[in-house]
């Protein structure tokens, strides 16, 4: 009977740890918004993923441990590989430009244009998942849409922590980005007959 | 003895709630093993971008007696190439050909842009699974789809209509003179 009780309390203190199902967004959302973005530059960044059995050695704790040996008692394979791209764009936002950052100067045949900072944001990712390899064998179960979606979710955390942590992404995209807009601006300036002179806000 | 049936018990108590903890704790590493981001190309342009949307896609689709549910986070935006406008000067007037636009829809990188709900076979022991390339092609459908509905409900339009006025705006500023933009 104390036993019984001892198990009656643990299952009761599992019970209460357990996750209610979520609930399926009602709202849609759906906005169209009106910018005005000059975008100078792009840069594509590829993503690889692959999915394949837990190897015991690098098991951590008794869950994966339990998983690992499961893993490898299961008849046959399950090894596939993915990968995506992902979009950075550099722009500088036009609505930020005045009259008064506009300078032309006759006399010598100038047109200085004070640009604000360039800014970076991402743009998106393709909705295809490239499948670089698939191999499912045996007895295994094949890989299902919502294990995709959890991979490209996995890949796109990391992908925005690299960038956020790295700051050659952004650096060298914001190079190329004033490089194009002092060649854009300065073909715009020549043909009024006018040299350009780009300076950026920082 | 009592005791000694108690402590067991206590002890076999520890265990299970051990044991339950232990295995519904998340995994650190898991099957997946993300590479490093690689830069595949940096391209430059001037696209005049003016229209952006946002939405969130149900997806809804069958393919046999197979059918999946899903929501897809999209971003959209609509710009045009100023590296492909003509500009030419007639008389005081400087004219601009405004290239066709470029619409482009992708799956925006929001944590949760793509999220699989359900997918279920009519038959009860039939498969429920889609492959990469199903599942690739009714994205791309509603990705068309999408498209269409800006031309249909004069997004475009609109758009092509504010870039017109801006990239004026922007050209007679710097020239001094007259812009027409077509």
């Amino acid at each position: 009977m104390l036993m019984a009780l001892a198990v009656t309390v643990s299952m009761l203190v599992v019970g209460c740890g357990r996750q209610k199902e979520s609930d399926v967004g009602t709202l849609f959302y759906n906005e169209v918004r009106s910018v005005n973005k000059l975008v100078l530059s792009r840069m594509t960044i590829t993503k690889i993923a692959t999915l394949d059995d837990l190897d015991i050695s690098k098991a951590d704790g008794l869950r994966e441990q339990m998983e690992a040996i499961a893993d490898m008692v299961k008849i046959g394979d399950r090894i596939a590989a993915y990968s995506y791209d992902t979009y950075l764009d550099a722009f500088i936002d036009m609505s930020a430009i005045t009259p008064d950052d506009i300078i032309v100067n006759k006399a010598d045949s100038t047109v200085t244009f004070n640009l604000p900072a360039i800014q970076t944001e991402f743009k998106g990712r393709d909705m295809a998942l490239k499948e670089m390899h698939y191999r499912v064998t045996g007895l295994r179960s094949q890989i299902k849409p919502a294990e995709r979606a959890a991979i490209k979710e996995k890949c796109n955390t990391l992908l925005k922590k690299e960038v956020e942590t790295n700051d050659k992404y952004r650096s060298y995209l914001v190079k190329e980005a004033e490089a194009k807009a002092r060649d854009f601006f300065s073909g715009i300036a020549s043909e009024n007959g006018y040299k350009a002179i780009v300076t950026f806000d920082k | 003895m009592r005791i000694l049936y108690l402590l067991l018990a206590l002890l076999v108590a520890g265990v299970v709630i051990w044991l339950v903890v232990e295995l519904r704790r998340p995994a650190d590493t898991d099957r997946v093993t993300v590479e490093d981001a690689k830069i595949r190309n940096i391209k430059r342009m001037a696209q005049l971008c003016n229209t952006e949307i946002y939405r969130d896609i149900p997806i809804k689709a069958s393919i046999g007696k197979r059918h999946i549910v899903a929501v897809m986070s999209v971003r959209g935006s609509i710009a045009f190439n100023l590296d492909e406008s003509d500009i030419s000067l007639t008389g005081d007037t400087v004219h601009i050909r405004l290239p066709k636009e470029n619409i482009e829809v992708l799956e925006s990188t929001d944590p949760g842009s793509y999220r699989v709900i359900d997918t279920w076979n009519d038959n009860f022991l039939g498969s429920s699974n889609f492959t990469t390339s199903e599942e690739n092609a009714i994205k791309e459908k509603y990705r068309k789809s999408m498209v269409a509905d800006m031309y249909r409900d004069g997004t475009v339009t609109r758009a092509r209509a504010e870039a017109v006025e801006n990239l004026a705006s922007m050209v007679s500023a710097t020239s001094g003179k007259p812009v027409v933009v077509k």
